[in-house]
């Protein structure tokens, strides 16, 4: 089965992991901008990381056959320092119109804070005049209040429901998400977060529509097989096959392609293995938005 | 030169689906003065143009030898960007801060444009710097931008930066032969550089790049020996 992870920080990745997502199947992936583990102490070091998610990064990816695609934006943890957050929101028009960026993200609050309130409400204005979708990344802690407070916003914004993915949803979150338009991503994780069999109750629930699934492996103890992995639970747990690729292919697919940007171009060696793979379904709702 | 550059870019978009609109972007994009708004376009050009390879055979009806390499086999949205880039060069003050900074700044398919760009900018010698960075590059993409088919590193290297440029070459598996102006360029260092190598290979027991005697022998000795 192909499998897209729409979350997952390679940079702090191996070729090891790289080898092994595509042997499990994983053909395409975002990256999204976030931090580091530790707080950068100037906005230079965060050009140089949207440089290497738009050169480095998708050249090792395609090493692997792999198709390598990012998000730009200034995350909410570091959107609370004065010594980068004014200046890397100034170099953001810069890196969000090439060509691999899919969305701004990872935007979002963190510890709520008004300050990540006024760079969330920027990047979401950012998002319409670039015509992007976002990445929203809810926190870890009061996360309940967290997600009500970013849907809120982004009403109050009247922001296009179908182009928001608020990410890493559980149990609580998930239903409120559902109420509105946005799509629903889930960060499979060894201890934290989601796990394989909890996904499971939950697409049992409330089905596959706009339901995503990421590893959102990092430098911390993650495990970039986890998309791969809840696929393969969830056709054990007897979720039909559609409705598995429709959450960790079609959907993902679908709601990056709002970009426009999403090139799994024809001459993509990818498309081409896609193509011999289930009569092409996925690829002929897509093929309005290739480049031609 | 970037007149004809333009013409042949204009004709090549003119047929197709999309002719029209991608012909109209393109005119309206040169027609551009202000070099923000340059750069924009020179990023752009990819989706509005699209990277469709045109085919390398019309490139030979470009008179000029140097935009004829360019242009083989080069995609659309390549050649749209050089475009942009030579107009951008020639509205601002300081042309080669301002190429540093979109090479610098580039994504890996804008990188290439950059790089492919450089011999037909003006006064080209000032980029040799910018160039020879450039081979420092790990993807490989981005390397072969310069090192392949660009009449660019042997007219305007230094010795070292060409015989760096070279053994990168056998390194990665580019084949000498799509280097141009090498023979002109091959000199005693170069060749020992590669004798060198070549040993380190054998030592090791590793197999030895299979076009390695056309940097080790003399240009000469070889047209001598044929």
């Amino acid at each position: 089965m192909r499998m897209f992870d729409p979350h997952v920080h390679m940079t702090s990745r191996t070729t090891d992991d790289y080898e092994a997502m595509a042997n499990r199947g994983i053909a395409a992936i975002v990256e999204p901008a976030f931090w580091l583990g530790q707080p950068r102490t100037n906005a230079a070091t965060f050009e140089d990381y949207f440089l290497s998610l738009l050169g480095w990064e998708p050249f090792r990816a395609s090493q692997f056959g792999i198709r390598h695609f990012c998000t730009i934006g200034l995350n909410p943890k570091e959107a609370n320092d004065p010594r980068v957050a004014a200046e890397v929101l100034d170099l953001l028009p810069r890196y969000l119109v090439k060509d691999g960026v899919v969305a701004v993200g990872e935007i979002g609050y963190d510890d709520m804070t008004p300050t990540e309130e006024t760079y969330f409400a920027a990047q979401l204005e950012l998002a319409a005049t670039f015509e992007l979708p976002v990445l929203v990344h809810t926190p870890h802690r009061d996360k309940k209040r967290g997600t009500e407070r970013s849907l809120a916003l982004i009403q109050d914004m009247r922001f296009p429901e179908e182009r928001v993915l608020i990410d890493h949803n559980n149990e609580e979150t998930l239903p409120l998400v559902l109420d509105t338009g946005c799509w629903a991503g889930h960060s499979i994780y060894p201890d934290t977060k989601m796990d394989e069999e909890r996904m499971v109750v939950l697409v049992k629930k409330y089905g596959k529509e706009r339901i995503i699934v990421n590893s959102a492996a990092d430098w911390g103890k993650s495990d970039p097989l986890k998309v791969a992995k809840t696929a393969g639970r969830m056709l054990e747990r007897g979720i039909s096959r559609a409705d598995v690729e429709a959450i960790v292919w079609d959907n993902p697919i679908r709601f990056f392609s709002q970009s426009g940007r999403l090139d799994l171009g024809p001459d993509d060696t990818m498309v081409d293995q896609r193509r011999q793979f289930e009569g092409n379904s996925v690829l002929r709702g897509q093929e309005p938005l290739v480049r031609s | 030169m970037s007149a004809q550059l333009e013409q042949y870019v204009y004709a090549k978009l003119a047929g197709g689906l999309h002719g029209r609109s991608r012909l109209d972007w393109l005119s309206r994009a040169l027609a551009i003065c202000d070099v923000q708004t340059l750069n924009a376009a020179f990023v752009l050009a990819s989706r509005t143009i699209g990277s469709d390879v045109l085919p390398p055979s019309d490139a030979e009806a470009l008179a000029d030898a140097d935009l004829a390499c360019i242009a083989h086999g080069a995609p659309a949205d390549e050649l749209a960007r050089i475009c942009v880039l030579i107009r951008a060069t020639r509205a601002h003050g300081d042309p080669v801060a301002l190429a540093t900074e979109w090479y610098r700044r580039g994504d890996n398919r804008e990188k290439r444009a950059v790089l492919r760009a450089l011999s037909v900018l003006d006064d080209p010698d000032r980029y040799a710097e910018l160039g020879a960075a450039a081979c420092r590059s790990s993807v490989q993409l981005v390397f072969e931008a310069i090192c392949s088919s660009n009449p660019f590193p042997a007219r305007h290297f230094s010795d070292l930066a060409f015989n760096q440029m070279v053994l990168k070459a056998l390194f990665t598996g580019v084949p000498v032969s799509s280097i141009q102006g090498f023979d002109a360029r091959w000199n005693q260092e170069l060749s020992r550089m590669a004798s060198d190598y070549a040993r380190e290979r054998l030592v090791a027991g590793r197999s030895v790049p299979v076009d390695i005697d056309r940097v080790i022998a003399s240009p000469a000795a070889a047209t001598e020996a044929s």
